[in-house]
């Protein structure tokens, strides 16, 4: 028996047609395939249709062709099933602002037949236990996550699907939410993440699947599309660049002059660069190794036209 | 079954809901109030007005007073010159001082009057639950979120109206008891019989009908908030329908006025209505002649809108993308 992907979709396309009858190709032709269990990255620059995807993949947007299958599901006839086993969180969790988290989550509940016991543990699990009375209209950004966290977990959901679920919430907001989707991943649930920036997710995600214009571009575990695409590069600022810049050219790395700050590509660490240069007598004031974000990894990506697909 | 629980248990937690309920109170109060004045007994300054007048046309309407003289006079210039005039001064009725005051009015009459005019509230305040009621989910994004949990759309959009029309029964009966028992209950405190069996056989019977009036125009006002989405481009809609169907279009062709749906729900409500229509058979020879249309008619042209409403919600919310 082959193992079933928790999403398989195939040739997947939605255009969107405005009022003006320009049509916006949101999504052209996907082939997204998320493995069971761990974090998988869903990247895409602004308007790749991520989230569009995502709507997709729930039910809420219907494609104009292609294949979905969720959970072993297949899409139209299999969407109840499915979702039934997905809890989401598309965009900004969007509850009722005047009614209570408490009242929100019940009501949620009730959808699916679920128990007032399990609104109020879930709402004690996320830390909002003493809030969980007060209007939704109250809720800082953070809260609102946390209550929506707590809505997907509602249905003890096989397949957790967050749509930027980093947007805007302060470092230790971000780091919760990682810590969570690392939880959820812990406890054999698949989670699917969106994310327009890598570095996001870098440290969080097993695997990622790369979106530009609509399109696959690259799939596979997150170190290798990383590695495969950009090398890492380094930077110094030392205080006589003209030295610095021979004595790192002379070991055949691209060297690139802003003043006193001098960017390496090619070595291979930055202590390499930092033994060079102090063999040379040039003292760094500052090294640091400078990651492949997913912009150079889009542009390389993109540049190469074809989308090469990275084999996991 | 279970999704209808749900959605009146959302109903229920808003204010909005509650906010209409409070104007239908409201409106029952401002009933109670008028009802109060009416039962009220004359005001010295009325019996002492009335009086007053009373008094002035006892002397005025006298076999010597005023009128009288000057009819005899006039009665007599005739006579000089037609002596064959069968010309007379009549004998005048003598006044009676209760003519002068303006009667109690009776219960029948208040509480008639008063069930007639709760129509158009009840038809309002269906209409502003109903419509805040689904449009509330697309403006908040919260639909987006409830179809993530059930993602049924039949189900969603039948347990939603349906939510909708059972919580318009319960504001138009509740609405309707509050006016009536306030009507009834003053003019029982001043003394006046309530008791009048056939009276309340009418009343209730035009209640039920009320109710089921506010219970369809809740399901069309359901329906287009799935349509339209926006409490504001359903209330267009519905302005746009009153002036253009139902005030213009009956003036400019009398013909016409079986499409209002203002006609069929007052065909309806009282068991019948009315309209007439010039017909010629010849360029001159035109009569009017009026056309009945009876309660089942409407009911039915009520139901029939419903129900194609009801389907092109359904269609437009079973295929639209929600965001
Ligand atoms: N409801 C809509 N109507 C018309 N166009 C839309 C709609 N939703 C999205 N689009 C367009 O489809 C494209 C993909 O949008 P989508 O929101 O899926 O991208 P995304 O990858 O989620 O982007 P972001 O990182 O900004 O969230 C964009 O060009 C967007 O303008
Ligand atoms: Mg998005």
């Amino acid at each position: 028996m082959t193992t079933e992907p928790a999403i398989r979709t195939r040739a997947l396309r939605k255009t969107y047609r405005s009022f003006t009858l320009r049509e916006v190709v949101a999504v052209e032709g996907l082939d997204l395939d998320v493995p069971v269990g761990g974090v998988h990255a869903f990247l895409g620059p602004n308007g790749a249709g991520k989230t569009t995807t995502i709507r997709m993949l729930l039910g809420l947007v219907r494609p104009d062709s292609g294949s979905i299958r969720v959970l072993g599901h297949d899409f139209p006839d299999g969407l109840e099933r499915a979702v039934a086993g997905v809890g989401a969180i598309v965009e900004q969790p969007r509850f009722f602002p005047a009614f209570s988290g408490r009242r929100n989550l019940l009501l949620l509940a009730r959808g699916i037949g679920g128990s007032e016991r399990a609104v109020d543990a879930l709402l004690d699990q996320v830390g909002l236990g003493a809030r969980g009375g007060d209007a939704v209209r109250k809720y800082a950004l953070g809260m609102r996550q946390r209550l929506a966290i707590a809505a997907t977990l509602l249905k003890d959901p096989r397949l957790l699907i967050f749509d930027e679920p980093t947007n805007g919430l302060d470092p230790e907001g971000i780091h919760d939410v990682r810590r969570t989707m690392r939880d959820l991943a812990d406890q054999g649930r698949t989670v699917l993440v969106s994310s327009h920036a890598l570095g996001e997710v870098e440290q969080v995600a097993d695997t990622a699947s790369i979106v530009v214009r609509g399109r696959l571009v690259a799939s596979g575990p997150v170190a290798e599309l990383v590695g495969a695409s950009a090398a890492s590069s380094v930077r110094v600022r030392v205080s006589q660049p003209a030295v610095a810049v021979g004595l790192l050219s002379a070991q055949g790395w691209g060297v690139r002059q802003d003043g006193d700050v001098l960017v390496v590509d090619g070595a291979p660490d930055p202590s390499v660069v930092s033994q060079v240069l102090a063999a040379g007598g040039v003292h760094p004031s500052e090294l640091a190794l400078v990651r492949p974000d997913l912009e150079s990894v889009f542009l390389q990506l993109t540049g190469s036209d074809r989308g090469a697909v990275v084999a996991p | 079954m279970r999704l209808v629980g749900v959605e009146l248990f959302r109903f229920r937690s808003r204010a909005f809901s509650w906010l209409v309920a409070g104007l239908l109170l409201l409106v029952a109060v401002g009933f109670a109030i008028e009802a109060w004045h009416d039962t009220r007994p004359p005001s010295a300054a009325t019996v002492a007005a009335a009086r007053e007048a009373y008094e002035s046309d006892v002397e005025a309407y006298a076999p010597d007073g005023p009128i009288q003289t000057q009819c005899r006079e006039a009665l007599a210039k005739v006579l000089e010159k037609d002596p064959d005039s069968t010309l007379t001064c009549h004998a005048l009725p003598t006044p009676r001082l209760e003519e002068y005051l303006v009667p109690p009015r009776t219960f029948a009459d208040a509480v008639t009057s008063a069930v007639d005019g709760l129509t158009g509230a009840l038809v309002v305040a269906a209409i502003m639950a109903a419509t805040s009621f689904v449009t509330a989910e697309f403006s908040t994004g919260s639909m987006g979120l409830w179809l993530t949990f059930v993602p049924r759309r039949s189900a969603v959009f039948a347990s939603k109206t349906i939510a909708a029309m059972a919580a318009a029964a319960v504001f138009a009966a509740g609405g309707w008891v509050a006016v009536v028992l306030a009507i009834t209950a003053v003019h029982a405190a001043s003394g006046q019989s309530v008791g009048d069996v056939v009276l309340w056989g009418d009343l209730l019977a035009t209640g039920a009908r009320q109710v089921a009036l506010a219970v369809v125009v809740a399901s069309i006002a359901a329906a287009l908030a799935f349509s339209l989405r926006h409490a504001a481009a359903v209330f267009g809609v519905l302005v746009w329908w009153v002036v253009s169907i139902e005030l213009v279009l009956g003036e400019v062709s009398p013909t016409l006025r079986p499409v209002s749906l203002g006609f069929n729900a007052q065909a309806w409500v009282h068991g019948h209505a009315s309209y007439v229509v010039d017909e010629c058979i010849a360029v001159d020879d035109c009569r009017s002649v009026e056309h009945v249309v009876g309660a089942a008619q409407g009911g039915v042209v009520l139901l029939v809108v419903a129900a194609v409403v009801a389907g092109v919600g359904l269609v437009v919310f079973r295929r639209r993308d929600v965001s």
